[in-house]
């Protein structure tokens, strides 16, 4: 019985979350009208038609600009992988900024490591907009000063990759950087290190060898909190840069119900799995149930 | 309470939102008849027009002025109220609302939990930001198809109050759980104490100096998710459709009511391009407030650290009075150390 509900377990799981999602956004899209008993008629009606679209999703179809329409399917297909491509290289991007800085920083002198510390308290302040903002302006200024365009900071008709990933990562890495931060100091402290010292292992070593894949395991535990947090930041970064993502797709179908529902079940569905991995990753790397309790 | 403000990381940071706040409180009640407007059209000694509004920032107008010649630091302070309010205001009731949300959830919805952790992770998947224009922008536009623009603000402070909370109800929640397993917790089950006792005499107790950290980070959350909105285009108070520029080339430009700065930033947007410093203001703003609150929180957490909590396991991993009795011993077999020492080094 056990072993049966573990299996079953996420699909219960994802069955009654898309069913929340699906209430959520039949809800949103009729709230206008909530003053008299019409505004529920149409919820129930957004319900029926929400239930409809999964049911009958090959059929769908979006209207995009004045005229063009398309099937949904296809729509999905193209501006989908693409968004989740530039949120997962940003993750790994960021990842390894924050992975090289912490080393950086794990073999400073104490000084150096508190002025830096306090430095990324206060970038961390600073909201994603403006990064975004400074960085739009200093490539445009650098190109009235020298005619020189390095990147196309507003994407045209082509998908641009390089300059929203990285304008993605800044504060992510930051907040990796201090999660990992956090983690190595706990880690130092536990006698394996000590022991390791002892035994006249180099910082380089230990490092590598213990500390490093300890310090994972705690991102992992760790990772949904960083896409959803990077998730928000993309819908901005979207709109900002004019890219034309899966993100931007939403925002404008806003006020159909059924494609909002479909698409935030999308969206839903493979950080359900990074979630239900991450687990199984740090309970096979650990053998402890929940890491972060 | 009082060795908060010896704190420096916190009295640096409530001073600046303090200062902040008197300041914009003075501008609309006194300063704004004594301090001049800026001069739409600028002349030269021969009365030739040298140069009209936008002006870009210098000394006498440290953000600029924009394109309808108004100072937009004054702008910005003039703001200051609206936002910081509206931050906080939403932050209260958040985390009012989720303790006591969270307090059910971990005292009677742990038969449950599947289902209200569906709800969570609902929550937890689409970002806020969406979730939020999912509410706002159907209203926004209901709004503007009456004509007055005006959205009823206390139902949009409601939906941003709404989407935080079921997180912050997880949150919260399982913070209850891990302290109700404490072994004190059921001592005093065993001794008798029901739920409301325990709720009286240890959780809350536990949880008042962290309501306050909470109250913090909601706002730092709500300002960021404030700047998201605006730029965005959805003002929370309600926005005006204003047509400018004259009659030949009418311009439809949308208004914030108040000078609120997510509105400041959502509309100065699209003037990026054309004169870089209007989006300035609000920026610094709203980075320094950010900045302020965030000082806050980590004093407020330096606070917390300070104070020793010993648990069970700190009483009694301190095994050092158990040596108390021995006697000092001494090595049979002595090897001279300091030659290691100096061979190493």
């Amino acid at each position: 019985m056990e072993k049966v509900w573990r299996w079953v377990k996420p699909f219960v799981e994802i069955f009654m979350t898309v069913c929340i999602i699906s209430l959520l956004v039949a809800l949103a899209t009729s709230i206008p009208f909530f003053r008299s008993l019409q505004g529920f008629y149409l919820f129930l009606e957004k319900l029926i038609q929400i239930a409809n679209g999964f049911l009958h999703m090959d059929t769908l179809t979006v209207q995009i600009g004045e005229s063009r329409t398309e099937h949904f399917l296809y729509i999905i297909s193209e501006y989908y992988p693409y968004s989740l491509i530039i949120l997962f290289s940003a993750f790994c991007v960021s990842f390894f900024i924050a992975a090289s800085l912490s080393y950086i920083y794990f073999i400073l002198p104490k000084k150096i490591k508190k002025w830096i510390s306090s430095l990324l308290f206060f970038i961390q302040s600073i909201p994603d907009v403006v990064f975004i903002f400074a960085i739009q302006l200093s490539i445009i200024w650098i190109f009235k000063q020298t005619g020189w365009l390095i990147i196309d900071p507003i994407a045209g008709m082509d998908k641009v990759y390089v300059l929203p990933i990285l304008t993605l990562s800044i504060l992510p890495s930051i907040f990796l950087f201090q999660t990992m931060i956090l983690a190595v100091s706990e880690e130092y402290k536990k006698p394996y290190v000590e022991l390791a010292r002892a035994k006249g292992l180099s910082k380089h070593h230990i490092w590598f060898h213990h500390l490093f894949r300890n310090v994972v395991v705690h991102v992992v535990s760790n990772m949904q909190y960083y896409f959803w947090f990077m998730l928000s930041n993309l819908l901005v970064l979207e709109f900002l840069f004019n890219m034309r993502g899966f993100m931007a797709f939403l925002r404008m179908q806003l006020h159909q119900a059924d494609i909002v529902a479909i698409s935030l079940t999308f969206l839903f569905l493979p950080f359900y799995l990074i979630d239900w991995l991450s687990k199984r990753v740090v309970f096979i790397m650990t053998g402890e149930k929940d890491v972060s309790g | 309470m009082i060795r908060l403000f010896c704190n420096r990381l916190f009295l640096f940071g409530i001073t600046l939102i303090g200062g902040l706040l008197v300041i914009s409180f003075l501008y609309s009640y006194y300063l704004k008849e004594i301090i001049p407007t800026p001069e739409f059209m600028l002349y030269d000694d021969n009365n030739r027009l040298i140069d009209k509004a936008p002006y870009p920032p210098s000394w006498q107008h440290p953000f600029g002025v924009d394109r309808y010649g108004e100072d937009v630091f004054w702008k910005v302070v003039d703001g200051a109220k609206y936002t910081i309010a509206i931050a906080l205001v939403v932050s209260i009731f958040r985390v009012l609302l989720g303790t006591l949300s969270g307090i059910v959830y971990a005292f009677y919805l742990s038969r449950f939990r599947t289902l209200v952790d569906a709800v969570i992770r609902a929550y937890r998947f689409i970002p806020i930001i969406f979730l939020t224009l999912l509410f706002l922008v159907p209203l926004q536009l209901a709004a503007l198809e009456t004509g007055s623009g005006k959205t009823s603000m206390p139902l949009q402070m409601v939906i941003l109050i709404v989407a935080a909370l079921p997180i912050l109800t997880g949150l919260i929640g399982n913070e209850i759980s891990v302290f109700l397993k404490n072994e004190f917790i059921d001592c005093s089950r065993l001794l008798g104490a029901g739920n409301l006792h325990l709720l009286r005499k240890h959780v809350i107790p536990y949880l008042r100096p962290r309501l306050l950290l909470y109250v913090v980070q909601q706002t730092v959350q709500t300002l960021l998710l404030l700047v998201h909105l605006g730029v965005l285009g959805v003002l929370v108070g309600g926005i005006k459709e204003v047509v400018k520029g004259d009659i030949f080339k009418p311009e439809k430009a949308v208004l914030s009511l108040s000078n609120e700065w997510s509105g400041l930033i959502g509309l100065s947007y699209r003037e990026l391009m054309l004169d870089q410093w209007i989006v300035l203001g609000p920026c610094i703003a709203f980075s320094v407030s950010i900045f302020a609150f965030n000082l806050i929180a980590k004093g407020i957490e330096q606070v917390l650290s300070e104070r020793k909590y010993v648990t069970f396991h700190e009483l009694h991993s301190n095994t050092q009075s158990d040596w108390n009795d021995k006697q000092p011993f001494d090595f049979i077999h002595k090897k001279d150390v300091r030659q290691y020492e100096s061979s190493s080094l």
